[in-house]
C-alpha cells in the first residue's frame, strides 16, 4: 500500500452542467519517504490538486475521485473531525507566499504552539520549548527573540522558515510544499530548498514539491509529474523524463530552460498561455501551442498511457516523442 | 515565469477582439447595477417617489391642508368605519393622510436635493482646494472638517437649527452643512490620488491652467465615490430632516412633512395607529430605497468587486 | 505602547481646540447678542445697553473674548443655565449617567446581536440566512428611530402592556442615587422589585437606540469577515488541522475585528445623536432630552456647554478606540 493513492481525481468549479475542470483525471501515488515533483505553468492545477488532498477546496468547488487515500484512510469521505486530527499532523503543507500565510495578529510562538497544542497537547512551558527547538531546526538566527515576533517583523525567508517549522512540528509523513521558494529572493531560494531536503532526509517524510521551475524539480525530486491545464501530461522518473521527454510539452518546457539555451541570443519560449475557463480547446489540450499537432490532436483527447519505450513513464500524447526527440508514428 | 511569453496566438487574439469589444463603461455600469436585485428595486422606488413628487397635484386625491371636519381621525379604508374617500384615513383635524404623504414626498425629496446639492458643491470646492494646494490651506480645511465630524450629525444639525431658528429652509442648510465634511474628505482623497497620476502631469505640461486642471481634468475622475456618497446623502438628509421635523425644529405645521406629521400625531398613538404608522413607513421606504440604490451604485462602480 | 498612546493623545488637543472655536462661533452667529437677549421685547436705552455690553466684555476683540471663554472652559466653568440658574457642568454630570447607561446597553445589544449575525452571514454566504441578516440590517440602518421607538411603544407598552412607556423607574421606588446608574443603584437599594422596574424601563429605549449601531456592526462584521476568510493565513490555519469554529472565532475574527472596532468607535457619535431622539420619546432624563429642552427654551449656555461636553466625550471615546486599535493590531503599534 502506498502512502498516498489518488485515482481519477476531478476538481470542478462552476455550474454542474458545464463545469470548469481545474483538475481532470489525475492519478498519483506516493511512497513513504519519496520526493515527487509536480511541475506546470500557472493555472495548470498543481495547487488545486494539493488543496483538494487537504480538503481545502470549499463549496462551490467539487472534489471527486475514484480513490483518494492516505495511509489507507479515505481522504474524501472522512468526517471533518478526523480530517482535522490528520491535517497538520500526518499531512502538512506550506504555501507560496509566506508573508501572507502567517496570521498578522499573533506571534510566531502562538502560531507554532497552537499547532503543537491541537495535535499533542502539553503544558505551556513544554510547548514553548518545543517551538524554540523547531525554530532552531529550521535554522532561524536568534530563535528566542523571534518567538515573540509578529509576522510583519520577519523577512520573507524568515516567514517561510516559520511556516516550515509549523509544518514539521508534528513529524508529518507527507509534506506538501506549494511553490515554497517562488516568493523568496533568489539568494534565499537555494537555502530554503536545501533546508527542505535536509529535513526530508532526517525525518524520512514524503515530500510533494510543487513548482513551475523545472530546475528545482530536477535537483530534488525522484519522480516528476508534468501537469498542463488540469491534466497529467507526463509522469515518470526524473532522469528518464529529463533526458528523454516523451511529451512535446515537456520537451518545450525543457527547451526553455537557460541551461538548454547556451549560446543563443534569446530563450526559446512556448507561444500562448495555458487555456483558462472559457478557451479550452477540443482534442488535446495542448494542440494550439504544440508544434507537432496533427488533425487527430485537434479532435481526440489522448489518454494517459504507459509507453513501451520506458515502462515506468506515462505520457498523454498521440505521438509520444522517441529517443531522437521527434514524434513517433506521426503523419502530417 | 520562464515559460510564458509575450507573443499572443494570432488566431485567438483576433477572435476575441472581434466579439468582445469592450462595452461602453456606462453600459457596463448599468449591467452590474441591474444584476443587483436590491439596487434595481431601490431605483424603481426612487423613480416612483420622484413621479409622485412631480405630479402630486394630480395624483393626490385631496389637498394636503384641506380639513374635512366631519371626518377627523377616519380609519383607513379596509378598517371598520373607513371610507374610500380617505384611503389611508385622516389625521386629527380631518386632513387626508394619503394626500399629505404624497405632498410630503415632494418636501422630502426637495430637502434631500437642496441639502445634498449644497454640501456637494461646497464640499467639492473645499476638497479640491485642500487636495490641490496642500500646505496650510489643506490643514485649515481638513482640521475644520475633522472637528465637524467629531460632532454627531444630528447634534450638529440641531445646534445649527437652534441658532438659525426652526424651519424648513434652515433645516436644509443645517443638514447640508452637516454632510459637508464627508464630501470634502472624499474629494480631497480622490484628488490627491489622481494628482499623482501621469495624465495630470501631462496636461499640466501641455499648459492647462489651474482651474482647468481642477475641474476638467481631475474632478470627473473623482466622480464615482462622490456619486455614491451623494445617493447615500439623500437618505441621510431625508432621515435627519424627519428627525428635525419630529423634534419641532424642522418644517413647521401645517406643512405636510413626514417627521412633523409624526410629531403632531403622537398623542393619538393609542387611538389611531394609522396617523403614526404611515408617515414613518414613508420615511423608512424612501430611506431604504436610496440606501439600496447607493449600495448598488457603490458595488457597480467599485472596480475591485467587478473581478 | 506608552509612546503610541501619548502620540495619539497629543492629536486630540487640536481637535478639542477646534471644537471650542466652533462652539464659540456658533453662539456668536446667533442674531443679536446676550444683552439684547436679556432686555427682551421691551428694548433698552442706548446708554444702559452700552454699559452692559462693556460689562459682559462684548466690546472687546473677538479673539480676546475667545481666549477668555477658553480660559473659563479649561477651569471647568461652562456658565449657568438661564432657566434653572444651575451651573451647566453640574447639570450635565447629574444627567450624564442616565445617557451613559442607556448608550452602554444599546451598544451591548448591538455587539451581542450584531457581531454573531455578521459572522454567521459571512460564513453562510449567499444562503437564506445571509440574505435575511443583510435585509434586516439594511432596514434597521434605514430606520427612523423615533418612529421605530413609537412602534415599539405601540406594540409592547400599549397593546401587550409588557413594558412601561417612559422614565427610568417606577415612582414607587425611591432610593438615593449612588452611582447615577439606575440598574446599579436599584441593586444597591436591595429591592428586587426596583431592579426589575429599572430593567423593564430600560428595554425599549435600548432596542430603539441600539438598532442602527446593530445594523452597522452586522454589516461591517460581515464584509470584514468575508475579506478575512479569503486570506492565506486562514487557509494556513485550516491546513494546521484547527477546528472550523476555532479558525473562524480566533484566526479570522481577530483580524476582522480591526475594521469593526473603528466602526464601533464611530457609532458612539451615532448613539449620542440617537439619544436626543430616544430620550425625548421615552422621557429618559439624560443629556439628549436636556439639550432638546434647552434649544426649545433658547437656553444658550446649556446648548453651548452641552455640545462642547458631548463633543469632548466623543473625542475621548475615539481616542480610546484608537488605542484599542493599536492593541488588537500589532502592525500599527510599533510603526506609526
Amino acid at each position: 500500500m502506498s502512502l498516498l493513492e489518488i485515482q481519477n481525481l476531478r476538481v470542478e468549479f462552476g455550474p454542474e452542467k458545464s463545469p470548469f475542470r481545474a483538475v481532470d483525471n489525475l492519478d498519483l501515488n506516493m511512497e513513504q519517504g519519496e520526493i515527487v515533483g509536480i511541475v506546470g505553468e500557472s493555472g495548470s492545477g498543481k495547487s488545486v490538486t494539493a488543496l483538494s488532498m487537504m480538503g481545502l477546496i470549499d463549496y462551490p468547488g467539487r472534489v471527486r475521485a475514484e480513490r483518494m487515500t492516505f495511509a489507507g484512510r479515505d481522504l474524501l469521505g472522512m468526517p471533518e473531525r478526523e480530517r482535522n486530527s490528520m491535517l497538520g499532523k500526518d499531512i502538512a503543507m506550506i504555501f507560496q507566499d509566506p508573508m501572507t500565510s502567517l496570521n498578522p495578529c499573533f506571534t510566531v510562538a502562538y502560531q507554532l504552539m497552537e499547532t503543537l497544542r491541537v495535535h499533542q497537547g502539553g503544558s505551556k512551558k513544554e510547548l514553548r520549548a518545543q517551538a524554540l527547538a523547531l525554530l532552531q531546526q529550521v535554522e532561524i538566527p536568534d530563535p528566542e527573540t523571534r518567538l515573540n515576533a509578529y509576522p510583519h517583523q520577519l523577512s520573507g525567508g524568515m516567514s517561510q522558515r516559520v511556516m516550515v517549522a509549523m509544518a514539521i512540528a508534528c513529524n508529518p509523513r507527507l509534506l506538501i510544499a506549494d511553490e515554497p521558494t517562488t516568493a523568496l529572493d533568489v539568494t534565499v531560494q537555494a537555502q530554503m530548498l536545501e533546508l527542505l531536503l535536509q529535513l526530508q532526509r532526517e525525518r524520512g517524510m514524503a515530500l510533494m514539491l510543487i513548482s513551475h521551475d523545472l530546475s528545482v524539480i530536477a535537483q530534488t525530486a525522484q519522480r516528476v509529474v508534468v501537469m498542463y491545464a488540469g491534466q497529467v501530461m507526463e509522469a515518470g522518473r526524473v532522469p528518464d523524463i529529463f533526458n528523454a521527454p516523451q511529451h512535446p510539452y515537456t520537451q518545450a518546457l525543457l527547451a526553455s530552460l537557460p541551461e538548454y539555451n547556451v549560446g543563443r541570443e534569446r530563450l526559446k519560449t512556448i507561444p500562448g498561455v495555458v487555456p483558462g475557463q472559457y478557451d479550452r480547446p477540443g482534442g488535446c489540450l495542448l494542440n494550439p501551442r504544440c508544434s507537432y499537432a496533427a488533425d487527430v490532436c485537434r479532435t481526440t483527447r489522448p489518454a494517459l498511457s504507459t509507453t513501451p519505450a520506458t515502462s515506468a513513464a506515462q505520457v498523454r500524447c498521440h505521438f509520444p516523442l522517441g529517443s531522437d526527440g521527434l514524434p513517433t508514428g506521426h503523419v502530417r | 515565469m520562464s515559460e510564458s511569453t509575450l507573443t499572443e496566438m494570432p488566431g485567438s487574439a483576433e477572435a476575441t477582439s472581434a466579439s468582445d469589444a469592450p462595452p461602453h463603461p456606462l453600459r457596463e455600469l448599468m449591467r452590474y447595477f441591474f444584476q443587483n436585485r436590491g439596487a434595481t428595486v431601490g431605483l424603481a422606488v426612487v423613480c416612483v417617489l420622484v413621479l409622485l413628487a412631480l405630479f402630486a397635484d394630480w395624483v393626490a386625491p385631496h389637498s394636503a391642508t384641506e380639513q374635512f371636519r366631519e371626518a377627523t381621525l377616519a380609519p383607513p379604508v379596509w378598517q371598520d368605519g373607513g371610507s374610500s374617500k380617505f384611503i389611508l384615513g385622516t389625521d386629527p383635524v380631518g386632513r387626508d393622510m394619503l394626500s399629505r404623504l404624497i405632498y410630503g414626498t415632494r418636501l422630502s425629496l426637495l430637502i434631500g436635493f437642496v441639502s445634498v446639492s449644497l454640501s456637494l458643491s461646497l464640499g467639492v470646492v473645499l476638497g479640491l482646494l485642500a487636495g490641490f494646494f496642500r500646505g496650510v490651506t489643506e490643514i485649515a480645511i481638513m482640521r475644520l472638517m475633522d472637528v465637524m465630524l467629531a460632532l454627531p450629525s444630528l447634534l450638529l444639525a440641531v445646534a445649527i437649527v437652534a441658532i438659525l431658528g426652526p424651519g424648513l429652509i434652515n433645516a436644509m442648510y443645517a443638514i447640508g452643512i452637516v454632510m459637508l465634511p464627508h464630501f470634502a474628505r472624499l474629494t480631497r482623497a480622490a484628488v490627491i490620488g489622481e494628482m499623482a497620476k501621469d495624465y495630470v502631469n501631462s496636461s499640466r505640461i501641455a499648459g492647462a491652467g489651474t482651474l482647468r486642471l481642477m475641474f476638467i481634468c481631475i474632478l470627473p475622475n473623482c466622480a464615482a465615490p462622490l456619486i455614491v456618497q451623494a445617493t447615500l446623502g439623500f437618505s441621510n438628509a431625508i432621515l435627519d430632516a424627519a428627525a428635525l421635523g419630529f423634534l419641532g425644529l424642522g418644517a413647521q405645521p401645517p406643512t405636510p412633512e413626514w417627521g412633523s406629521m409624526l410629531a403632531s400625531a403622537l398623542e393619538f398613538i393609542q387611538s389611531a395607529w394609522w396617523v403614526v404608522t404611515f408617515p414613518g413607513l414613508a420615511i423608512l421606504i424612501s430611506v431604504l430605497a436610496f440606501n439600496l440604490m447607493g449600495d448598488g451604485l457603490r458595488d457597480a462602480l467599485d472596480p475591485k468587486l467587478k473581478q | 505602547m506608552l509612546g503610541f498612546i501619548l502620540r495619539r493623545a497629543g492629536l486630540v488637543i487640536p481637535t478639542f481646540l477646534g471644537i471650542t472655536v466652533l462652539v464659540f462661533a456658533l453662539i456668536h452667529m446667533i442674531p443679536g447678542d446676550a444683552v439684547e437677549a436679556l432686555s427682551g421685547e421691551r428694548g433698552m436705552d442706548p446708554a444702559r445697553y452700552a454699559r452692559l455690553v462693556h460689562e459682559f466684555g462684548l466690546d472687546r476683540p473677538l479673539y480676546v473674548q475667545y481666549l477668555d471663554y477658553l480660559g473659563q472652559v479649561l477651569r471647568g466653568n461652562l456658565g449657568a443655565s438661564i432657566s434653572t440658574h444651575e451651573p451647566v457642568l453640574s447639570e450635565f454630570l447629574t444627567l450624564f449617567p442616565a445617557t451613559l447607561e442607556l448608550s452602554f446597553c444599546a451598544m451591548l445589544l448591538a455587539l451581542l446581536v450584531g457581531l454573531p449575525a455578521g459572522i454567521l452571514a459571512a460564513v453562510k454566504r449567499n444562503t437564506f440566512l445571509d440574505y435575511t441578516v443583510m435585509g434586516v440590517s439594511l432596514t434597521g440602518f434605514s430606520m427612523p428611530i423615533f418612529w421605530w421607538a413609537l412602534l415599539l411603544i405601540l406594540l409592547f407598552s400599549v397593546t401587550l402592556g409588557w413594558t412601561p412607556v417612559s422614565g427610568r423607574i417606577d415612582i414607587l421606588y425611591d432610593f438615593p442615587p449612588v452611582t447615577g446608574f439606575m440598574l446599579i443603584d436599584s441593586l444597591l437599594s436591595g429591592d428586587a422589585g426596583a431592579f426589575k422596574s429599572a430593567l423593564s424601563h430600560l428595554i425599549l429605549p435600548t432596542i430603539a437606540l441600539g438598532t442602527i449601531p446593530l445594523a452597522v456592526v452586522a454589516r461591517m462584521t460581515r464584509s470584514a469577515m468575508l475579506e478575512v476568510l479569503r486570506e492565506d493565513y486562514v487557509r494556513t490555519a485550516r491546513a494546521k488541522g484547527i477546528s472550523r469554529l476555532r479558525v473562524i472565532t480566533i484566526h479570522a475574527l481577530r483580524n476582522a475585528l480591526i475594521p469593526v472596532v473603528t466602526v464601533i468607535g464611530l457609532q458612539v457619535g451615532t448613539l449620542l445623536a440617537g439619544a436626543i431622539l430616544t430620550e425625548t420619546i421615552f422621557s429618559w432624563p439624560g443629556i439628549g432630552k436636556w439639550l432638546v429642552y434647552a434649544i426649545q427654551r433658547r437656553d444658550y449656555p446649556v446648548v453651548q456647554g452641552g455640545i462642547l461636553l458631548s463633543a469632548s466625550i466623543i473625542i475621548l471615546v475615539n481616542l480610546s478606540v484608537d488605542i484599542l486599535y493599536g492593541v488588537i493590531n500589532p502592525r500599527i503599534r510599533r510603526s506609526t
